[in-house]
């Protein structure tokens, strides 16, 4: 028995070295420390200041392990020049299993370090945990990889895949309020119904507290039928007896979790949980569900995430203290049924959030840090306090007395209000995807099986470096795994593939695309734009947000879908593009708003400019409004046309956003700067000298379209690219800008030097100048826009 | 292995507490806090008695008294080598987990006989030989510690029941036999 090891020299040695002696012959039994093999070297010995003289020492080498020798790698007079493996030693044990620090096998003490062992530490021999319920035992490499391979093939040839479950709002729903235990003995209580389904529990620790525990609805047939397909962990961030008990609750018989429980007690990380603490060396086959994607920061690909169960309403996660703070937009809105009553108690959840909600970048970031034990002490603490608040605070019984008082406020006869209700239907839809998932999975797998067999190289992934292990015997080829990762992407990626999505209100401060749910958006295959532009085409509201000014640019545009969030919500739970007219957000008075406001100020511009006097600077979402409101007639509409640019001059002074008046103000500068440039405006050239007399516009326009610009979308897509270079152009010292349009009027210094002189980070001064003459050129092409659009407008009228 | 041993340990009392009955609360926080712990080497069973309780020695500063107390008690120390009855916590791939009183004790699938191998598709997962004998959580073993190791307040150790009588007990009987209290 034993394994062989191969050792090496190490770097403390003087090299080079000369091999004098060989000690022991292959064969011989070596001890720890033992020596087995003297060396010479020479070396400069400093006789006094600046005089060396050189000196050749011998030297003895001992073991660094014991064992037989198998071989020797060097022979003796060898010159050794660099660090080199010199024996190869056979292992009585490899160490290659240790508990605590102990070889499982042989009961030997891993931290023995001494002169001969530092470089090459027994401790590191076995360094990857895979066990699920204890921290202490770690094994090597080779063990881990045979393990989970053989695991791999258990599962292939039993056609599974493993499943990851979460507990916490995922399969159940927690609370320590004892109002629930109070109702469920009231049969004439209205929540009676929904709250004698609970099961409850106590634990020592916490002080006999009793815990209520929801079962989502379905649960029990969902586990049944998905452990058909999945062999299903646990992977809670509650402690150890949370989770066990729990798990007695939904799996009595311990038939479909066995012992495969992960806790905060074994998780490795108090705030992120990973994959790898449970499969070290391959995540192809495992589906996590979760109804907090930001806990799994590596493993996304492989997560299904779940609307989380709220069925106490009000009540987040109970074990949430150990988790990064919820980022407030990941929370649906849970309303209730649509009383009128629901107001309240859809506060109530929000407010329960944690109040603070930082950016969830920071919150990952964290994660990453290493947990100390005071950290823990503190979150234990605090979710002790949050559990008594909760005893003492009693949110449900309050918000049910609420609900009833706001009826009394209204006069009405006192109805029965029930404030929890079972009716959440999420792990339909799950079960769905996971069949969905498990099929597409075995499908590949097959697949790949046929080609192989057929004689059809599979395709590898470039860069793979696993082991592969093709077995003849039960028709189990680990080298053909698909990688379940790349399946889900697959199915979701189509769900939303090709819209583009803008929203109002989901997300406070920060862009969409970092948030979390832009990028389940993303991950659904949805762009995400923080802009409303010509190019989205759905904009995604929150209820209170439903006037917002996104909105009512969505409104202008005639192609946007505006829907409600819930649309996107439903969507990415049941990974289907819903038909959005059952979430269509009511904008018909917005829209008659809009018309309104503009007749209004067209009115009151219609004297005071006159309309050759002013350059055009106008909104493109305004023109294209001309087509939007059918209900104008044709009197408003050639108004409107006639005072286009004035109008939408106003429109920016007096819209709330800062930035536009500013932009307003900035070309009007330009305009000045350019008008004592000669005041020719028609004649400006452009950077590529391009404009040449009737053609001017053709040429101009093309150039500036997006590679990737959509359909006929000219303007609004323009109208973005132009924003963006004014925005940049903005937002440089306004001494650059002047000295961009002195280099405009010929007399500037070069603009190279400026750009040395003034580094902005992005672009450098050269662009600058472009950006500026950008500029005008746009100011320039408004102008020929406009009176393109009167042209056509004249034709239009001739027509009528 | 279990010994009895007189050890002395210093007590120290509240000043509220200073009355008639202070030795008595000595004893008492004597008992609370030694029974059922562990030294690093050894784990305290049970104080048997308490054979010299010193004068109180007012501590400077904090008007807390300090007493020395000698006392005997049982306690029990696992040796590299001794025979030790467990039962079963917890089953994985890579070995066992047993109970051995206080002392918890993982004997790796490397020490388990051949024939016993781990079965993950029994439910529960399991190692068995597939006739009588099935190691579960709740199977009552035996086995022999190869090593142990401690830390201030906690001990484990590792065993191997690939050895003669050693593994599952079939006879719940012979299982709290008090085969460590027999030795010696």
């Amino acid at each position: 028995m034993g394994d062989v090891r191969v050792v090496h020299m190490g770097t403390r040695l003087h090299y080079p070295v000369t091999i004098t002696r060989l000690l022991k012959k292959p064969g011989d039994a070596i001890e720890a420390r033992q020596v087995v093999f003297e060396y010479k070297f020479n070396w400069q010995r400093e006789i006094e200041e600046g005089r060396f003289k050189e000196e050749t020492s011998y030297a003895d080498f001992e073991s660094p392990a014991e064992g037989t020798l198998r071989e020797w790698k060097i022979e003796e007079g060898e010159v050794v020049k660099a660090p080199q493996p010199y024996m190869a030693i056979e292992e009585a044990c490899p160490h290659d299993v240790q508990l605590g620090n102990m070889c499982a096998k042989c009961g030997k003490d891993m931290t023995e370090v001494n002169f001969a062992t530092a470089e090459e530490r027994d401790t590191d021999r076995a360094n990857v945990n895979m066990v699920h319920d204890n921290v202490g035992l770690v094994v090597s490499n080779e063990i881990a990889m045979s393990n989970e391979y053989s695991a791999q093939k258990r599962l292939l040839s039993q056609r599974k895949l493993s499943l990851v479950v979460d507990l916490d709002q995922t399969v159940i729903h927690a609370c320590v309020d004892r109002t629930v235990a109070e109702w469920k003995a009231d049969p004439s209580n209205p929540n009676y119904e929904a709250v004698c389904k609970t099961k409850a529990f106590t634990l020592t620790e916490t002080h006999d507290l009793v815990y209520h525990v929801k079962m989502r609805p379905g649960l029990s047939d969902f586990l049944a039928e998905v452990s058909e397909m999945y062999e299903l962990h646990v992977y809670t961030m509650g402690t150890r007896s949370y989770a066990e008990n729990i798990v007695a609750l939904i799996d009595p018989d311990h038939t479909l979790f066995g012992q495969r429980i992960i806790t905060r007690t074994e998780s490795g990380s108090m705030h992120a949980k990973s994959l790898q603490r449970i499969f070290p060396v391959s995540t192809n086959m495992v589906v996590i569900i979760d109804d907090r994607s930001d806990v799994w920061p590596y493993n996304r690909p492989n997560l299904i995430k779940v609307v989380p169960y709220a069925f106490f309403k009000g009540i987040g996660d109970i074990n949430s203290n150990f988790l990064p703070p919820a980022t407030k937009e990941a929370v649906p809105a849970a309303l209730p049924e649509a009383n009128g009553s629901a107001a309240p108690t859809g506060q109530a959840t929000t407010e329960a959030q944690p109040p603070t909600a930082p950016d969830a970048d920071k919150a990952v970031l964290a994660m990453r840090l290493k947990d100390d034990e005071e950290k823990l002490k503190e979150q234990a603490e605090e979710q002790e306090k949050d559990l008594q608040q909760q005893v003492e605070d009693r949110p449900l019984l309050h918000m049910q007395e609420e609900l009833e008082k706001e009826d009394e406020a209204q006069g009405e006869e006192p109805k029965r209000h029930i404030l929890l209700t079972d009716d959440d239907e999420e792990l339909i839809a799950l079960q769905d995807h996971l069949t969905d998932v498990h099929k597409a999975f075995y499908a590949l797998y097959d697949k790949r099986r046929r080609q192989r067999k057929s004689g059809q190289a599979p395709q590898h992934k470039p860069g793979e470096t696993k082991v592969r292990r093709p077995s003849n015997d039960t028709g189990v080829d680990l080298s053909l795994v698909p990688d379940v990762g790349d399946i889900l992407e697959n199915l979701k990626q189509s769900v939303l593939e090709g819209l583009v999505i803008a929203t109002s209100g989901l997300v406070k401060g920060g862009r969409v695309e970092y948030s979390e749910i832009g990028q389940q958006a993303q991950a659904f295959g949805a762009q995400v734009v923080d802009e409303v532009s010509k190019r989205i085409t759905h904009l995604v509201v929150s209820p209170t947000h439903e006037r917002s000014e996104k909105v009512r640019q969505a409104v202008r545009l005639r192609s946007v879908r505006i829907v409600s969030q819930s649309w996107l919500l439903d969507c990415l739970s049941q990974w289907r593009r819903l038909d959005e007219s059952a979430y269509f957000v009511s904008v018909e008075s917005l829209r008659r708003e809009e018309a309104e406001r503009r007749r209004k100020q067209g009115e009151a511009g219609s004297g005071s400019v006159s309309r050759d006097g002013t350059p055009a600077e106008d909104d493109p979402t305004g023109e294209l409004d001309l087509g939007d409101d059918d209900d104008m007639d044709d009197e408003e509409f050639r108004k409107l046309l006639d005072l286009d640019s004035d109008e939408d001059f106003g429109d920016m002074n007096t819209s709330t956003d800062e930035e536009e008046e500013e932009e307003a103000s900035e070309t009007d500068d330009d305009r000045s700067s350019r008008a004592s440039d000669g005041g020719l405006n028609s004649s400006q050239e452009t950077e590529g000298g391009a404009n040449n007399g009737a053609s001017t516009t053709v040429p101009t326009r093309t150039k500036r379209k997006k590679p990737s610009g959509e359909d006929t979308d000219g303007e609004s897509d323009r109208e973005s690219v132009m924003a963006k270079k004014q925005r940049i152009a903005r937002s440089r010292p306004s001494g650059l800008r002047s000295e961009a349009v002195i280099v405009e009027n010929g007399t500037g210094p070069d603009a190279g030097d400026d750009s040395t002189m003034l580094p902005t980070p992005g672009t450098n001064g050269g662009d600058v100048v472009n950006l500026d003459r950008g500029d005008e050129e746009i100011d320039f092409d408004e102008d020929e826009l406009e009176r393109d659009m009167e042209a056509a407008f004249e034709e239009a009228e001739d027509d009528d | 292995m279990f010994f009895l041993r007189n050890m002395e340990r210093r007590v120290t009392l509240h000043p509220s507490f200073f009355c008639k009955d202070a030795h008595d609360l000595v004893i008492d926080n004597l008992l609370r806090d030694v029974e059922g712990s562990c030294s690093g080497n050894y784990y305290i069973i049970s104080i048997m008695d308490t054979f010299d309780i010193s004068e109180g020695r007012i501590l400077p500063g904090t008007g807390m008294a300090e007493f020395t107390v000698g006392y005997r008690a049982v306690v029990w120390r696992p040796f590299k080598g001794e025979t030790v009855d467990g039962i079963v916590v917890s089953v994985n791939p890579q070995g066992f987990f047993a109970q051995v009183g206080p002392l918890k004790l993982f004997v790796s699938s490397h020490l388990i006989p051949d024939d016993i191998r781990w079965d993950p598709n029994a439910t529960p997962a399991q190692f068995t030989n597939n006739e009588d004998i099935n190691i579960t959580p709740g199977s009552s073993v035996r086995v022999k510690i190869l090593g142990t190791r401690s830390e201030v307040g906690e001990m484990w150790a590792i065993g191997s029941i690939k050895e003669d009588y050693l593994g599952a007990l079939q006879d719940a009987s012979e299982t709290f036999g008090g085969a460590a209290l027999d030795e010696d």
